[in-house]
């Protein structure tokens, strides 16, 4: 899914490691080959996408997209997603909310905060991987704008 | 129970108050009473002596008059004797005559008195004689006969009859005086006991009324007492029950925080078991394929070889085969601890509902299961209206349906009956009756309980319904109980509110 050079970069933000390994082999399996970056916390994803500035400096120019579980060690997804929406350098950054809840109200509120595609980790194993495939076909449709 | 100590009737202090109280009523009742009684008694004692006064006055006046009469027609006598002036006779008779109207008054005056009967009599006899005498003289003067009347006057015979009478007289007079300033004394008497009965009354009165009013005060104070005690301990009641209604309502909110984060964090490690399986089982997909292409260890001598082939081609699958359907189960359970508890946050909206309809369009859906069991559902709820949240009653009618269909007797065509009747406080009984299979009775309260399910396991469930339906019901502040008979039927009875809580119990 790279785009005239430009290679998207996957930032997943998963405390859980099974999950995040899962996630990623298939979104490998569903012939994506954009490189991942992994957190398994709040902090550290967003000093990543933050800078050490906290300015969102540091991803002036990257192409960014952003997989999102809700439940964190040390912090809640959406605060995560409140932070990147309000950011004028990442606010425009696709965030993939992925998690276990299929809370309508909570759903509601991640597209409220700007989340773009809200996807239920299904326990359903086939389902999951079928989701996660079809995001990395998702992945070669959109266009990821260039963070400015 | 403290609310009977604020009872009269129960209370030992009261009680004693009580019989006290009316114990001094009834002395001063009593003390009025004499009261009366001895003012009336003394005031016809008087009046009688009254009477006795005036009797005895009338009787000295009368002896009074007739011994004036008398005196008058003699001095009216002589005065004509003397001179032969019949100008002195004038007052003479009507002296006589008054003396005798008189003498007549004083006989009926005396008449109840009998010692004086004897010397009336005498009197009587006197002043005859003493008339007839002055009559004769007068005569005479008349008649010129001078001699004979100087004679009859000589014999002194008219004044010693005056004398006698005179006698007689003076004896009535002073019996009617003495009479008099006996009555008049004894009248004394009367007032004084009646003033000192009068003083003695308003005292007893006084003490009487001073002890009703203290006792009257006492009690008041102790009523108001109770009174604010009971006030106190009725806010103090309020104060505890909206206390505990907040305590229940926070740890629901617990129970439904908890039951909502154990789901999420349950699955996600079941999410991995699933999807590490999934790996493994294409991992051993790829093992066999692997086999079977190189044909290694078709027939091979070596044991090493056998045991993996077997493990790849059998117990491998197998194990996945368990762990699925175990991740699986669990999942379902925990997707059922998630719907209860999704189910106790949801709003509820109350609306009329015509139950009829309601029902109807459930059935509907239970059309196919109903068919095949050459099934009859007999509905009998026309008119039958109640406030409710509707989603939840649809849920709870599935469910009864839903089972009735599942659980029918092979045995016989399946036949439900649904109906309605109101019972005390405003409630709704409305009772759902199968003919299927039945529970047996140690398993009764057991069939609502989460993921517990009785009798043959011949189809597929949860054991999550009946918890589901109750829960619910309990939510629209009603209940559901069961009777059944094993292979005979089912009743479930539903009890429902006819008009929705204001405010929904907190548990779901």
């Amino acid at each position: 899914m790279s785009q005239a050079g430009k290679p998207v970069t996957i930032v997943m933000i998963e405390d859980d490691e099974g999950h995040a390994r899962l996630i990623e082999k298939n979104i490998r399996r569903a012939g994506v080959n954009n490189d991942v970056v992994a957190f398994t916390n709040g902090s550290s994803a967003l000093a990543y996408l933050l800078g050490p500035d906290g300015s969102g400096d540091a991803s002036v120019g990257r192409h960014l997209l952003v997989l999102l579980d809700l439940n964190l060690p040390d912090m809640t997804g959406l605060d995560i997603l409140q932070q990147i929406k309000a950011n004028q350098h990442l606010k425009r950054i696709p965030v993939v909310v992925l998690t276990t809840t299929d809370d309508s109200r909570e759903i509601q509120r991640c597209y409220d905060l700007g989340a773009n595609v809200y996807i239920t980790k299904p326990v359903n194993y086939e389902g999951f991987a079928n989701a996660i495939r079809q995001l990395g076909l998702l992945f070669t449709v959109i266009q990821v704008p260039e963070t400015a | 129970m403290r609310t009977s100590e604020t009872n009269l009737s129960e209370n030992p202090t009261d009680k004693v108050m009580l019989r006290g109280s009316s114990a001094l009523l009834a002395m001063g009742l009593l003390v009025l009473m004499g009261i009366v009684a001895a003012t009336y008694l003394l005031a016809e004692k008087s009046r009688i002596s009254f009477d006795d006064v005036t009797a005895a006055r009338d009787t000295r006046t009368a002896a009074v008059d007739v011994r004036n009469s008398l005196l008058s027609a003699e001095s009216s006598q002589r005065g004509f004797l003397y001179n032969g002036n019949e100008i002195y006779l004038s007052p003479y008779d009507t002296a006589k005559s008054s003396a005798l109207r008189r003498f007549e008054k004083l006989q009926l005056l005396v008449a109840g008195e009998p010692e004086a009967a004897a010397s009336i009599d005498q009197l009587k006899a006197i002043i005859g004689e003493k008339l007839a005498e002055m009559d004769r003289t007068v005569a005479l003067k008349r008649q010129r006969k001078d001699d004979a009347v100087a004679a009859i006057v000589a014999s002194n015979r008219g004044k010693a009859l005056m004398d006698q009478a005179n006698v007689y007289f003076n004896g009535i007079i002073l019996a009617a005086d003495d009479r008099l300033t006996a009555r008049v004394a004894e009248q004394r008497s009367y007032f004084a006991w009646l003033r000192m009965i009068t003083i003695a009354g308003g005292i007893a009165i006084v003490i009487v009324v001073g002890f009703a009013w203290a006792s009257l005060l006492r009690h008041t104070r102790e009523l108001s007492a109770a009174r604010w005690n009971l006030e106190a301990l009725n806010s103090g009641l309020e104060t505890r029950v909206r206390e505990r209604t907040a305590d229940l309502v926070r740890a629901n909110e617990e129970v439904q925080r908890f039951a909502y984060i154990v789901t999420h964090d349950l699955r996600a490690p079941l999410v991995n078991i699933m999807g590490f399986t999934s790996e493994l089982e294409a991992g051993v997909a790829t093992l066999q394929t692997l086999i079977e292409k190189s044909g290694i260890g078709a027939n091979a001598s070596d044991p090493l070889v056998a045991n993996a082939r077997m493990a790849a081609e059998e117990d491998l699958p197998e194990a996945i085969g368990f762990i699925r359907s175990s991740t699986r189960k669990m999942d379902g359970l925990i997707n059922a601890i998630l719907q209860l508890s999704r189910e106790g946050r949801r709003p509820l909206r109350p609306e009329a509902i015509q139950l009829a309809a309601l029902i109807e369009s459930t059935v509907s859906s239970f059309q196919h299961q109903v068919k095949e069991a050459d099934g009859k559902i007999d509905v009998d709820l026309a008119g039958v209206e109640i406030e409710a949240d509707r989603l939840s009653l649809e849920q709870v009618f599935a469910n009864l349906f839903d089972n009735a269909t599942k659980y029918r007797s092979p045995a016989r065509p399946l036949r439900i009956r649904v109906g309605a009747r109101t019972i005390a406080g405003d409630r709704i009984a409305i009772d759902f009756e199968d003919n299927g299979r039945g529970v047996a009775e140690q398993d009764v309260e057991r069939i609502f309980e989460l993921f517990r399910r009785s009798g043959l396991q011949d189809q597929p469930g949860d054991g999550i319904g009946l918890a589901h339906v109750r829960a619910i019901l309990r939510r629209l502040g009603g209940d559901i109980t069961v009777k059944s008979t094993l292979d005979v039927g089912t009743t479930f009875r539903i009890e429902l509110p006819m008009i929705a809580a204001s405010n929904e119990r907190a548990f779901a």
